[in-house]
């Protein structure tokens, strides 16, 4: 009866997860089969599987949506972004979380209605403001928004986060002597790896995909970022599916990459550390 | 990650960030009018490169010495959304482009490329940011905008004056960017909106002999390819356009015509309430019944897998469907693909010929440009519109606004030559969506059109609510 | 709970010198063109010439449309079920990935991420052959399980459609609160665990009375995130349904683009944006309540 039970259990813990997970594959497998196959193939069916292997598919539209380019720009851009980002949310998440001074609440609400605002709402204000700064369609147009853009979800993330962690720490280095500054980076930087971990996710992800600012504020072929790169398959009256999907499936890896080998690895560690089993 | 390199950079991201932030507010307050005003040669987005990095990007200017053959020079920008190795029209496009730069070295042009489907967001953008390049494309539906505004110049001052430009256009290619009696823009393509695409071999199957004259035979017709099976007329409108604007656009035109809607666009008594559109409303939701069920959720492309895989007997879409139809139809149903008109409703005064159609999009030219520029930029957009231009979308697939006289129509592809020839006798109406303003035009009346084919709204409702609209935005 | 006294005048300085920089560059890059949104919001703009201001007309005319109360009651439906959704089911697979049982973690942990990176026009695009009527594979599935009946035209239903495209917006993020939740539980001190567990505490127990409360706040910032987020949904519903069938799935922040950018309508446009945010942040300071204010 007691083996019963633990089957069942099992049973229960596992496969709805496995059913989910398997779901989630299936997009990413369907991605890979349809980038492969001919235009006229697609349209006929976009579920069937393909009948040959058209990989030049891949090579056409690496040239067609100007990767090479674009691709750095787009890894420059998520890169400072990033940086910057990570570095001012860690300060202002452990600041926030960990005293009380005056303007507090003021600063907590600012990055709240940042976060809840459409995007579509900012474009023209942000673009006018660019314009009158002469920032626009240059290396640097869309670095600025991007950081401010991040900035309240990772505020509040670390803010969160920091909170779980008690104080001690910080007292004992307090007490030997160490300054404000130190006792934030080489004490509470390293125990915050994984949620810093998360919102260096978080924020590649967004920033490599971001489009809405890109499209407007950038003009120049030589600026612009790979997810302007996947409108190029669009004609007025037509869509190159089977390029746009493996345009698609290429911009796709770099995220996915960083977060398997990166995330995932790092979460391993912790969560083995964290809970046995 | 790596804590420790991280440390390392900490001092330089952080004062990056610094200055950064100073740079952003200092800035922003003081608001330096750079490039507030719109200079006559001013090239908005050139100048704004300049005053950061890599302003030897413009390198075009200084490489070319020499004045070659034609004596133009200056330069101009052109915010366009035909795309490098696009079809139809982009083709046609590019090779006129390529062309005349070859010709002339010393006209130096800026292509800004934006796809189609966002174009007009950015086109939106730059209007409002008071950053519009010298050329853009804009359909009528924002030409009462820049025509009041004074931010464009009427282009048939400089068609006219040039008889050999003026009349290479065929008839009526500007009636979408007229407006207060004025043509402000350079038409570039001539597209019937509506054209009937059908798979002869299941009419056939069907004991049905050709393509029907008239309401009666078609409703007929449908109903014979029904009880065979098939899907009697594919639609794939969960885009929200291609109910309205490509078939139910010119089902309209069989009740009303072009004087009834010249009247209610300009508010002279015609009414969404008359009774001749609502009875053009009922008639296109009894049709339905013979669309495929999912109509609302598949989308164009969808809609032309039905019609590949022999599910649906024929469509009706926009004369852009003929060149997809030749690029991804399987071999043995393209073989057996006719195009027809749209057939007149007995008892109404339409007639089979009467089609929306028209360039839809126009070039417009900016009224800051002038003198060499515009010069140059004249004579471009004559390359790009006309002569050769014309000849070439043609052999692309495409009809352009040009009097294609040089074309070798022998070669057209057998499919299309069909269709240009029925092009020939169509009676040429308003496309809605491109002369309404947006919030009817590619608002209402696609969202209610969608209600409509599904039978969750009554004729009356979305006349009612189309006119309520129009009246509020007139 | 877990703060600390500013000592003496050298720490405030610092601290107000390294939270006022980055936010004074916050406030000029984010606040400043949102507080001008606002302002267009109380003008007629059609994005050419001068705003004109006409107060509170704007809103006048969305809050007596119709269209307007139906695409503000299907974006906080959205945003009620996708919270619900997503963090919920966010959540409990963050407690399995506690359980001995659960096998294969890694790989879990791994593809349900997948779909967080996938472009929505691939999620679109896959789901909605899933429910197509010719081919869709879930109608496919009720006729093998022998209930013909129960098939539908699932997107072009207007009484069904708004949950249909819920599924797929929950599904697809699910990954995203499982991350931030995951690194919550991995900062529990081991510790805690182990005397859970010497004194009997297993499964779902212990994640109950020890795992939850500790990631609280966490949990109250994801909430707060998906909420506030499914408020200005866009893309998905675009690649779904577009809206459509009517407007049976459109959201606030279509409605926002539409007047913006297809009509040109600045006013009115910035109008839809403004209480989107003010509904966004009655949201989470209702959420802030529920859950608990932030122990000061």
């Amino acid at each position: 009866m007691n083996k019963v039970k633990r089957y069942l259990a099992d049973f229960f813990v596992n496969v709805p997860i496995m059913l989910l997970s398997l779901t989630c594959i299936f997009p990413v497998v369907w991605l890979l089969y349809s980038s492969v196959k001919t235009d006229v193939e697609f349209n006929i069916s976009p579920v069937k599987l393909p009948t040959k292997i058209h990989l030049d598919n891949f090579i056409t539209a690496f040239k067609r949506a100007n990767f090479g380019t674009f691709t750095f720009n787009s890894l420059f851009n998520s890169i400072i972004s990033l940086l910057l980002v990570l570095v001012v949310s860690f300060i202002l998440g452990y600041l926030l979380s960990r005293y009380r001074f005056r303007g507090r609440g003021l600063i907590y609400g600012m990055l709240m209605a940042a976060m809840m605002i459409p995007i579509y709402a900012l474009i023209v204000p942000i673009f006018i403001q660019e314009k009158k700064m002469g920032l626009l369609n240059s290396r640097f147009s869309l670095i600025p928004v991007y950081v401010a853009m991040e900035l309240p979800t990772a505020v509040f993330l670390i803010d969160s986060y920091v909170k779980g962690i008690s104080v001690d720490l910080e007292d004992a280095a307090s007490i030997d002597g160490a300054s404000l500054p130190r006792t934030m980076f080489t004490i509470i930087m390293p125990v915050c790896r994984p949620i810093l971990s998360t919102v260096v996710i978080l924020t590649f992800m967004h920033v490599w995909n971001e489009f809405p600012f890109a499209q407007v504020l950038l003009s120049r072929e030589e600026l612009k970022t790979i997810p302007i790169g996947l409108t190029y398959f669009t004609s007025q009256y037509t869509t190159s599916y089977t390029l746009l999907l493996a345009a698609l499936a290429m911009a796709t890896i770099p995220v996915l990459v960083l977060y398997l080998f990166f995330y995932n690895k790092i979460m391993e560690g912790m969560m083995a550390g964290a809970v046995k089993g | 990650m790596k804590v420790k390199s991280i440390k390392k950079t900490l001092a330089v991201m952080l004062s990056m960030a610094m200055m950064l932030s100073l740079a952003g507010c200092g800035d922003s307050s003081e608001s330096q009018p750079v490039a507030d005003e719109p200079a006559a040669t001013a090239e908005p987005a050139a100048d704004e490169a300049e005053s950061l990095d890599e302003a030897a990007a413009e390198d075009t200017e200084a490489a070319t010495g020499d004045t070659a053959g034609t004596g133009l020079s200056g330069s101009f920008s052109i915010f366009h959304f035909h795309e490098d190795e696009g079809a139809g029209t982009s083709k046609a496009f590019w090779t006129a482009a390529n062309k005349f730069m070859e010709e002339n070295p010393d006209v130096n042009i800026e292509f800004i490329f934006t796809d189609s489907d966002n174009y007009q967001e950015k086109l939106t953008t730059l209007m409002a940011g008071e950053e519009l390049p010298n050329v853009w494309l804009s359909k009528g539906d924002m030409l009462p905008t820049f025509a009041d505004a004074g931010v464009i110049q009427a282009a048939d001052q400089y068609i006219s004056a040039d008889p050999d430009w003026a009349d290479a256009y065929v008839d009526g290619a500007f009636a979408d960017c007229t407006y207060d009696g004025t043509q402000w823009g350079v038409p570039f393509q001539m597209q019937a909106n509506c054209i009937g695409v059908y798979n002869e071999a299941i009419f056939e199957e069907c004991g049905i002999d050709g393509w029907p004259e008239t309401w009666t035979e078609l409703l007929d017709a449908c109903e014979k390819i029904k009880a065979a099976g098939y899907t009697p007329i594919a639609m794939g409108n969960k885009d929200q356009w291609l109910a309205e604007s490509a078939v139910f656009n010119t089902y309209a035109y069989k009740y009303i015509d072009q004087a009834w809607f010249d009247s209610l666009a300009n508010n002279e008594g015609a009414k969404f309430t008359d009774e001749a559109f609502v009875r053009a409303l009922a008639g296109f939701q009894d049709i339905a019944q013979y669309f495929n069920e999912d109509m609302n959720s598949i989308n164009q492309d969808e809609m032309y897998a039905l019609y590949y895989n022999k599910q649906a007997a024929m469509f009706f879409n926009g004369a852009w469907a003929v060149g997809t139809m030749i690029s991804n139809c399987p071999e043995d149903v393209l073989a057996s693909t006719h195009v027809g008109l749209m057939p007149a409703v007995e008892g109404e005064k339409g007639t089979k010929y009467d089609t929306a159609a028209g360039a839809g999009w126009n070039y417009m030219i900016n009224s800051n440009l002038e003198g060499d520029d515009l010069t140059a930029c004249l004579a471009f957009l004559k390359a790009v519109t006309t002569g050769e231009y014309a000849d070439d979308a043609l052999q692309q697939g495409f009809i352009s606004s040009g009097k294609a006289e040089n074309a070798d129509t022998s070669t057209l592809d057998p499919l299309f030559a069909e269709y240009y020839e029925l092009a020939a006798t169509m009676n040429n109406c308003s496309i809605f969506d491109c002369v309404l303003p947006a919030e009817i035009g590619s608002g209402v009346l696609y969202a209610d059109t969608q209600q409509l084919i599904a039978g969750t709204m009554t004729p009356e409702d979305m006349a009612a609510e189309c006119q309520a609209t129009l009246e509020a935005n007139y | 709970m877990n703060i600390r006294e500013i000592r003496n005048h050298k720490q405030k300085i610092w601290i107000y010198a390294l939270v006022l920089i980055p936010f004074l560059y916050f406030v000029c890059v984010m606040i400043y063109p949102l507080l001008v949104s606002v302002y267009y919001s109380l003008t007629k703009w059609k994005g050419i010439g001068d705003p004109k201001f006409i107060g509170f007309d704007n809103y006048g005319t969305m809050l007596k449309s119709s269209d307007f109360w139906l695409v503000t009651k299907n974006t906080l439906f959205l945003s009620v079920v996708c919270t619900i959704g997503q963090v919920g089911i966010a959540l409990i697979i963050a407690f399995l990935m506690t359980f001995r049982r659960l096998k294969l973690k890694a790989f879990h942990r791994a593809v349900i991420f997948f779909p967080v990176v996938m472009a929505p026009i691939v999620v679109g695009y896959v789901w909605r052959f899933i429910y197509n009527s010719n081919y869709g594979l879930l109608n496919a599935f009720l006729r093998a399980i022998g209930h013909p009946e129960w098939i539908r035209f699932w997107l072009d239903d207007q009484n069904i459609v708004l949950r249909m495209v819920s599924i797929p917006v929950i599904w697809q993020y699910i990954g995203l609160y499982m991350i931030i939740l995951m690194s919550a539980i991995s900062a529990i001190p081991q510790e805690v665990f182990e005397c859970a567990e010497i004194d009997g505490a297993t499964g779902l127990k212990k994640s109950i009375y020890i795992t939850l409360p500790m990631v609280w706040d966490s949990l109250k910032v994801c909430i707060i995130l998906c909420a506030g987020g499914t408020m200005k949904i866009y893309d998905h519903l675009v690649a779904l349904t577009n809206g459509g069938p009517g407007r049976a799935t459109e959201s606030l922040a279509m409605y926002c683009y539409e007047f913006t950018f297809r009509f040109g309508n600045f006013g009115t446009g910035s109008a839809i944006a403004v209480t989107i945010l003010v509904l966004a942040l009655l949201i989470s300071g209702l959420i802030q309540l529920l859950m608990g204010r932030r122990k000061e």
